[in-house]
């Protein structure tokens, strides 16, 4: 083979480059905005689901449809240091496109769901009929069906982000899904079966006048006498340690607590 | 029947397959065959990306330096890629999200690259598609038969379809064996298929 010359591979490296990156470029470009329906949709379609009016398991459903059903969510925005909660739209936004810096640092102690950090404003979904407006405190105790709130949290290898849903006195556990999860498929990944989920429902968060959230997740095969304990899954201690801190994290006071607590003493 | 097109068409399917013969990009087949709906996808890419990345690096063969012939393969190949996982984010992205970065992962993939080195970089545009073609379908032979084995006796499902009833739910008389839906699980079963295709290939056995 004859040697080339520098300029001939410096030439060709360079035309390739620009090649290629208009390529790529303008397949990214040109398939954004379908991208970005995609995730809007899913995202739209988990919060359903723990709202109890999807079941996944009969197909995944389409955009109109989840239009439709999706009146009957109503996304608030929690301040989640003191619990106060915002209808306006303004504060939708702001919880949407957090300002950079905003988040609320966890300390290493108290990190049990190892987020390392939440956002100042996060969202809960209220479960309610479609027709009815929710704008104040009072109509939320008025009419809310469910909460739905997002979690995440680390399991024994990656971080599972999913839902919890709870019923009205915000201590009945209404559903949990996890929509992203890196768990040992056949073992921890069965957090993600239904059959497992349904496991959860009508458990209570907190044990009589408990301020901490004390719901367990027992080994698996131990018996299971209380309403705050939920059967493990067969070799998936550590998934499911990470579950119950993560919902236990979450639903405590350096989570949506301030929020549960502003609901349940019926704070106007 | 044996033109020499057909044939390259269809050697790395049965005779020279990449996965049981080469024993190449079987990282891939183990990590998506657990489920036929993950297989399939992933199947269509890699053809879609071993023909693609064939039929450009043997169109630009005459003006590739040699001194940058690999980087210059790696480049077209990790475009394809790319573009290949923006469709599918943005067309099917219920699979997309299951494949994970198994797509992104094609990149890497030996046979990709060892068919646009091996071949593509020597041979006009019409037999480097075919090569790709082919060897895209013998990886897509063994990645289905691999994925209905683990898909059925894994998960008692086909396509996520119940065909046959799991004991544990809706009390069917199948108990799925978990081990299969496992890395391990896949290994078994490539490693009976290597052996299958040796029974009725002997001349492929190393001597002793």
């Amino acid at each position: 083979m004859q040697q080339d010359s520098v300029l001939k591979t410096f030439v060709v490296a360079g035309v390739l480059c620009v090649v290629c990156s208009i390529f790529v470029a303008t397949a990214a470009v040109a398939l954004k905005p379908y991208q970005e329906a995609n995730k809007t949709l899913d995202k739209r379609v988990n919060i359903l689901v723990a709202a109890g009016l999807v079941d996944l398991s009969a197909g995944y459903p389409d955009a109109g449809e989840v239009e439709t059903l999706f009146e009957c969510i109503r996304p608030i925005v929690v301040d989640m240091k003191s619990g106060a909660v915002f209808f306006d739209e303004e504060s939708l936004h702001k919880a949407e496109n957090p300002s950079p810096g905003s988040e609320i640092a966890i300390a290493r102690e108290n990190d049990v769901a190892r987020v390392r950090h939440i956002p100042q404003y996060a969202f809960v979904y209220v479960y309610k009929d479609a027709g009815t407006p929710i704008t104040t405190m009072r109509d939320l105790h008025s009419y809310a069906k469910r909460y739905v709130f997002p979690i995440e949290g680390q399991g024994l290898w990656a971080t599972m982000y999913g839902f919890i849903a709870l019923e009205p006195d915000l201590n009945t556990i209404s559903s949990i899904n996890f929509y992203q999860q890196g768990e040992t498929a056949g073992l921890g990944g069965e957090i993600a079966n239904p059959a497992w989920q349904r496991k959860w429902v009508d458990k209570v968060v907190f044990a009589g006048k408990a301020s901490e959230p004390t719901i367990t997740i027992l080994k698996y095969g131990f018996p299971n006498e209380r309403d705050d304990q939920v059967d493990g899954i067969a070799g998936s201690t550590l998934t499911c340690k990470g579950v119950q801190n993560t919902v236990r994290f979450w639903l405590g006071q350096r989570g949506y607590g301030p929020f549960v607590n502003k609901i349940k003493m019926g704070d106007e | 029947m044996a033109t020499p097109k057909f044939k390259t068409l269809y050697d790395p399917v049965f005779n020279n397959n990449p996965i049981m013969l080469q024993v190449l990009g079987i990282c891939s087949a183990l990590a998506v065959t657990t489920s036929m709906k993950t297989t399939v996808t992933m199947c269509i890419a890699v053809v879609v990306v071993l023909m693609g990345a064939n039929i450009v690096v043997s169109a630009i063969r005459r003006f590739i330096p040699g001194s940058i012939r690999m980087i210059v393969q790696m480049v077209v190949i990790a475009s394809l890629v790319i573009v290949v996982d923006q469709f599918l984010k943005a067309f099917a992205y219920q699979i997309s999200k299951e494949l994970t970065v198994f797509v992104s992962l094609i990149i890497t993939n030996c046979i990709v690259m060892g068919r646009t080195e091996a071949f593509a970089i020597k041979n006009n545009v019409i037999d480097s598609a075919l090569d790709g073609l082919g060897n895209g379908l013998g990886y897509s032979v063994v990645l289905l038969v691999v994925g209905t084995v683990r898909e059925l006796f894994g998960m008692g499902t086909l396509f996520g379809v119940k065909i046959l009833l799991p004991v544990t739910e809706a009390g069917g008389w199948y108990y799925p064996n978990g081990l299969l839906v496992q890395p391990a699980g896949a290994f078994f079963v490539v490693g009976f298929l290597i052996w299958v295709v040796r029974i009725f290939r002997p001349e492929l056995q190393e001597s002793e």
